[in-house]
């Protein structure tokens, strides 16, 4: 007795496929205006809940807000302000740095080829820190090469990132209104839902990850300059950034604490307690950051996580590694939608 | 929360400047929704004016709800959604008739027809995982107006008093069809007890 569609909604339903292929094609095809346009819509995600919560607010309470963020954003610029000097004086201090870890990968060396010579007869013939400048000097030609390109995708990013969010802030309803009248009434109520529980995933998922980095990367910035450790800002900013990577990122973030403990520091104590506020900052994380922030957005299983980091890595980079959880989570959410259809009465 | 105009005198009376633009999109709707427009009936502003669900709702808090709305086409016979769907939206019906059938496993039951102004699939708005009792055909040429669970929390984040008096409504028809049905169980159960007595 009922119907499932007739050729008009079939005819839609075609229609409706080869809109979402082309635009599927179009975000491959054209990086240039894609990556910024995804950049900017992240952004506008993550942002969007203020929009709700301004609209609700009296104009009292719009200015106070208004007055919290700034002292929010005063809070958080002063220390970065301060802290520039910092940075700036790490910075020209890492080209001596440098210096040291070729003096002490000459030192190393020497003593690995007598060891190699007296005990095995083995004479090791290839110099380490001839092979390191060599692969730097490679890599300073490369990024010479690639230096306009990067300026230009720089420039056209500052122009065009602020300049999508303006427009998905003024314009996202109507776009998402005049694409969802183009889907077929069969699909339209599921599409509607998983297309809105992945912009809430999405967005949810950035910003807990950004307050995630911060609230870290402030923990290990703090905990490093309390014991006195070399480089505790850009080793505090290389973790916090990192973390924002999961499983993979506290390791990649470990590593500028053993380098600038193995060339930097004087005792081995210090390194030790170097890698105990790493422990302490990532325990902190795990137990009370991470269970109440991250964990509730996406719930998938560990293994899951590791594979769709290592596939984003693979497609998209650092950037795929970032967006490849909440877009498992949503394909998860999506299998699970199909699941219910084909197999559950 | 204030109608439009109410808004506006109180922002005259307490000598606060009038804006600078009219905003013509809410002008628009107040004179459509208002009866002595000559616009056609056919418009959305005056059938959510006589929208039974709608009574307790200001012109303007309407106009706010009008915005969160999608018109949905269908063509007779169509199905709107089917018995067993995950069920996410709730519709009016601006245009057309609606056919509500059950399939008991045996055979498909016509249960109601309803028509232009009525409304379906509340419960859709409300639960978790709504699964829809009865599925919904489309009688003839229909078009209807369909809010949806993203809706009502977009809603209820920027205009959360519109949102509340939607739910407020949803919930007193759900409250009657609850105190209905309690009823015709209480029938059942004494029908059951008598015949129960007289073998």
């Amino acid at each position: 007795m009922i119907k499932v569609g007739n050729t008009k909604e079939k005819l839609r339903g075609y229609f409706f496929i080869f809109i979402v292929v082309s635009f599927l094609a179009f975000i491959v095809a054209v990086p240039r205006l894609t990556v910024p346009m995804g950049i900017s819509y992240v952004a506008y995600l993550t942002l969007n809940p203020l929009k709700g919560i301004f609209r609700v607010a009296s104009w009292q309470k719009r200015i106070l807000y208004t007055l919290l963020i700034g002292v929010i954003l005063a809070l958080l610029v002063t220390p970065i302000v301060s802290i520039i000097d910092t940075i700036t004086t790490e910075a020209s201090n890492l080209s001596s740095f440098w210096l040291k870890l070729d003096t002490l990968l000459k030192e190393k060396f020497l003593k690995l080829q007598s060891f190699a010579l007296d005990q095995f007869d083995i004479q090791l013939d290839f110099n380490p820190t001839k092979t390191l400048i060599s692969k730097m000097q490679q890599q300073g030609q490369q990024v010479l090469v690639w230096l306009p390109k990067m300026l230009s995708t720089t420039i056209e990013w500052v122009i065009l990132v602020p300049l999508f969010l303006v427009f998905f802030f003024k314009d996202s309803q109507t776009l998402k209104r005049s694409f969802f009248k183009i889907v077929p009434n069969a699909y339209f109520e599921r599409v509607y839902v998983l297309f809105h529980q992945f912009n809430t995933k999405f967005g949810d998922y950035i910003t807990a990850k950004l307050i995630e980095a911060s609230i870290l990367g402030v923990l290990l910035t703090f905990g490093l300059y309390l014991i006195g450790y070399p480089y505790y800002v850009i080793i505090g900013l290389i973790g916090g950034v990192t973390s924002i990577l999961p499983y993979f990122g506290p390791v990649i973030g470990y590593i500028p604490i053993v380098l600038v403990g193995l060339i930097e520091v004087s005792g081995q104590q210090t390194l030790l307690a170097g890698s105990l506020v790493f422990l302490i900052a990532n325990l902190i994380d795990i137990v009370l950051v991470f269970p109440f922030l991250v964990s509730k957005i996406v719930n998938l299983n560990p293994l899951v996580v590791i594979a769709s980091v290592i596939v984003g890595s693979q497609f998209g980079g650092v950037i795929g590694m970032v967006v490849s959880i909440p877009i498992t989570a949503f394909f998860k959410l999506l299998l699970f939608e199909v699941y219910k259809e084909l197999y559950v009465d | 929360m204030d109608s439009y105009e109410k808004k506006l005198m109180g922002s005259v009376e307490s000598g606060n400047t009038l804006p600078d633009k009219l905003e013509i999109g809410v002008l628009q709707y107040l004179w459509q929704a208002s009866p002595l427009s000559f616009a056609k009936s056919d418009n959305v502003p005056k059938f959510l004016s006589n929208i039974k669900l709608l009574n307790t709702f200001t012109d303007n808090e309407r106009r706010i709800f009008s915005k969160f709305l999608h018109i949905r086409k269908f063509q007779k016979e169509d199905v709107i959604f089917k018995q067993k769907d995950a069920g996410y939206g709730f519709y009016l019906i601006f245009k057309g008739s609606v056919d509500i059938l059950v399939n008991d496993g045996v055979k498909t039951e016509k249960v109601v027809t309803l028509m232009r102004h009525q409304y379906f699939g509340e419960m859709g708005l409300l639960e978790d995982y709504n699964v829809r009792s009865a599925a919904a055909v489309a009688g003839e040429e229909t078009t209807l107006l369909g809010i949806f669970k993203p809706d009502l929390e977009d809603l209820l984040n920027n205009y959360p008093v519109v949102g509340a008096k939607l739910l407020r409504e949803v919930s007193i028809i759900l409250a009657k069809r609850l105190s209905t049905v309690i009823e015709q169980l209480n029938l059942l159960k004494e029908e059951l007890k008598e015949s129960k007595a007289s073998l």
